[in-house]
């Protein structure tokens, strides 16, 4: 099989659906009727708004919490949407989550006589104690959500949780360098790991998803604005370039990571961009766990992507160690915007392989794979 | 007219049956040849050479659905002319972007020769997109049958280009995964 015979491929569903008196109409290749999908105006304008009013997101936050208090209980005496619970334990006692997805069925404003169901994990609101008494009695031994029932890693489940907004990439930062600033040297193996994923996190995947956000007004798609990571951009020859299509690259030395990214970020237009992002202050003093001869880190993903109000737990599985090397599975949750950052996000399991050497007394990531949104 | 209707006069080696494909089809396959060849011209002289390469297939051949076999055609028509033009690079058309967005998928292995073989491609492909948002079906093949520009996708579906791009980055990812997984050499 080559390119030309997958071309193909996607020109032949097309073409089964396509129906030339619809033509003005998407390609809708795997439903039963056709429908025009396109959003109204009134979307993206509300849309583009949000996305630049940190102020929204105040709004948003009060919302969320008045809305969990009220819905929550209304949501768990109504058995037609079932709710999952988790319960975090241990080191993550500070702030246990609950998670509620469910299915639900709307209307689109396009096309207020059909109605399209989809799937939508309800952003973090609020972080609440709950007994075990309660866990029992909330979980759902059927939750309806397919992202639920797909995944292999048994304890692998979406953390969301309280969440502060930030006003500013200089505040973030600060709290980032708690992480970054890390010392592993101290650390056993596991957590010396954790640690250094986490420092990669930050940088790696606040420079990648800063980009896929890229707002062609803004400042950095000026001739004027140089960044570290420009690159040709395809699209669009006459623009400044940025590599929203990576593929992979290779560090070896996470300082060099943290240099670059101090570098990029010392700016004010990417300050301004930066308003509003959400992370959670109060999680960052455990970052990790062990349990059962796995290592477990609690570190929110970093939501430079503009809707990314929620975190998740992931987790290392050290493969095999000598003094000098080890090799690490990271069991991650990865997530997917749906259509619009209103219907939230899809989540799905996602791993990747590490490796790390020991070098003058510390642990570093001798292999970090940056794939786009893939981190290792 | 109907498509049956329109392979019936293809048959009967009546023009009308020409005049009525290229009156329903005319805008789906300029738009692929456009998007391949960059050039209105280009795309209009390949649009046509289309529908006369089909009056002469049909017959004997009977597509079973006669978009896909028009779009076919159209494909093959206009990447051969771009061949032929030596206009492969960049800023030519979307061929040379799209065919470079699909080495994360594929590699150039041997075209697939077999019907049977292709077909199952056919079906797979169509499993793999039953599992995207709907949204996202109509992102991979506005981008990869129709070819069109992902700024010209933004704009149609009132999305930032840098969602486009990433839905169309994490498809073929997963889409690369798919096809291995059910044994698809890549």
């Amino acid at each position: 099989m080559n390119k030309k015979d997958l071309i193909n491929a996607f020109g032949e569903i097309d073409g089964e659906a396509f129906d030339p008196d619809k033509e003005q109409k998407l390609p809708n290749v795997l439903t039963a009727e056709s429908e025009d999908i396109v959003r109204p105006e009134i979307v993206e304008n509300k849309k583009s708004k949000i996305n630049k009013n940190p102020i929204f997101y105040g709004a948003m936050a009060v919302a969320c919490i008045a809305i969990f208090a009220i819905g929550i209980p209304i949501l768990m005496n109504n058995s037609q949407i079932p709710a999952e619970t988790e319960i975090t334990t241990d080191a993550f006692s500070e702030g246990n989550i609950i998670t509620t997805p469910e299915t639900i069925t709307t209307e689109t404003e396009s096309q207020p006589a059909e109605t399209t169901e989809i799937t939508k994990t309800t952003e973090p609101e609020k972080t609440t104690e709950i007994t075990e008494a309660e866990k029992t009695e909330q979980e759902d031994p059927n939750p309806s959500n397919d992202i639920f029932e797909v995944r292999e890693f048994p304890d692998d489940k979406i953390v969301p949780a309280e969440w502060i907004p930030v006003y500013s990439f200089a505040e973030a930062a600060k709290n980032f360098d708690e992480i970054v600033s890390a010392d592993v040297s101290n650390m056993d193996t596991a957590d010396a790991i954790i640690a250094l994923a986490n420092k990669n996190v930050i940088f790696v995947d606040s420079f990648l998803s800063h980009f896929w956000d890229a707002d062609t007004d803004h400042p950095y798609y000026s001739e004027n604005y140089t960044n570290p990571y420009a690159s040709e951009n395809p699209y669009y020859s006459d623009k400044p370039l940025y590599p929203i299509l990576l593929s992979s690259e290779y560090y070896t030395d996470i300082q060099e990571i943290y240099d670059l990214g101090s570098e990029t970020y010392i700016n004010d237009a990417l300050n301004n961009e930066m308003n509003g992002f959400y992370y959670d202050r109060g999680k960052l003093r455990k970052p990790f766990m062990k349990e059962n001869g796995i290592s477990y880190v609690d570190f929110w993903v970093l939501p430079i992507w503009n809707f990314t109000p929620f975190r998740c737990r992931t987790y290392i599985e050290i493969v095999s160690e000598t003094e000098n090397k080890c090799s690490f599975i990271w069991h991650r949750p990865d997530w997917e915007m749906l259509n619009e950052p209103e219907e939230g996000y899809e989540f799905f399991y996602y791993s990747c392989d590490g490796e790390a050497v020991y070098e003058n007394g510390s642990w570093k990531l001798s292999k970090v794979y940056v794939e786009g949104y893939s981190l290792l | 007219m109907k498509d049956s209707e329109i392979i019936d006069y293809f048959f009967q080696r009546n023009e009308m049956g020409l005049r009525a494909a290229a009156e329903r089809y005319s805008n789906y396959c300029s738009k692929i040849a456009y998007n391949i060849l960059g050039s209105r011209e280009d795309a209009e002289e390949c649009v046509n050479s289309v529908f006369l390469a089909s009056w002469d297939s049909i017959p004997p051949y009977r597509p079973e659905n006669l978009a896909a076999y028009l779009g076919k055609l159209t494909r093959s028509s206009a990447i051969d002319i771009q061949r032929k033009q030596n206009a492969l690079k960049r800023g030519a058309g979307q061929l040379a972007l799209v065919l470079e967005e699909l080495e994360d998928c594929v590699s150039d292995g041997r075209e697939i020769s077999e019907e049977a073989e292709f077909k199952e491609l056919v079906d797979t492909l169509k499993e793999f997109l039953k599992t995207l948002p709907q949204i996202q079906q109509s992102i991979c093949i506005l981008r990869y049958s129709r070819l069109e520009p992902v700024a010209e996708i933004a704009q149609r579906l009132n999305l930032k280009e840098s969602y486009v791009l990433t839905t169309l980055f994490r498809a073929r990812k997963k889409l690369k995964a798919y096809l291995m997984k059910r044994g698809f050499e890549v």
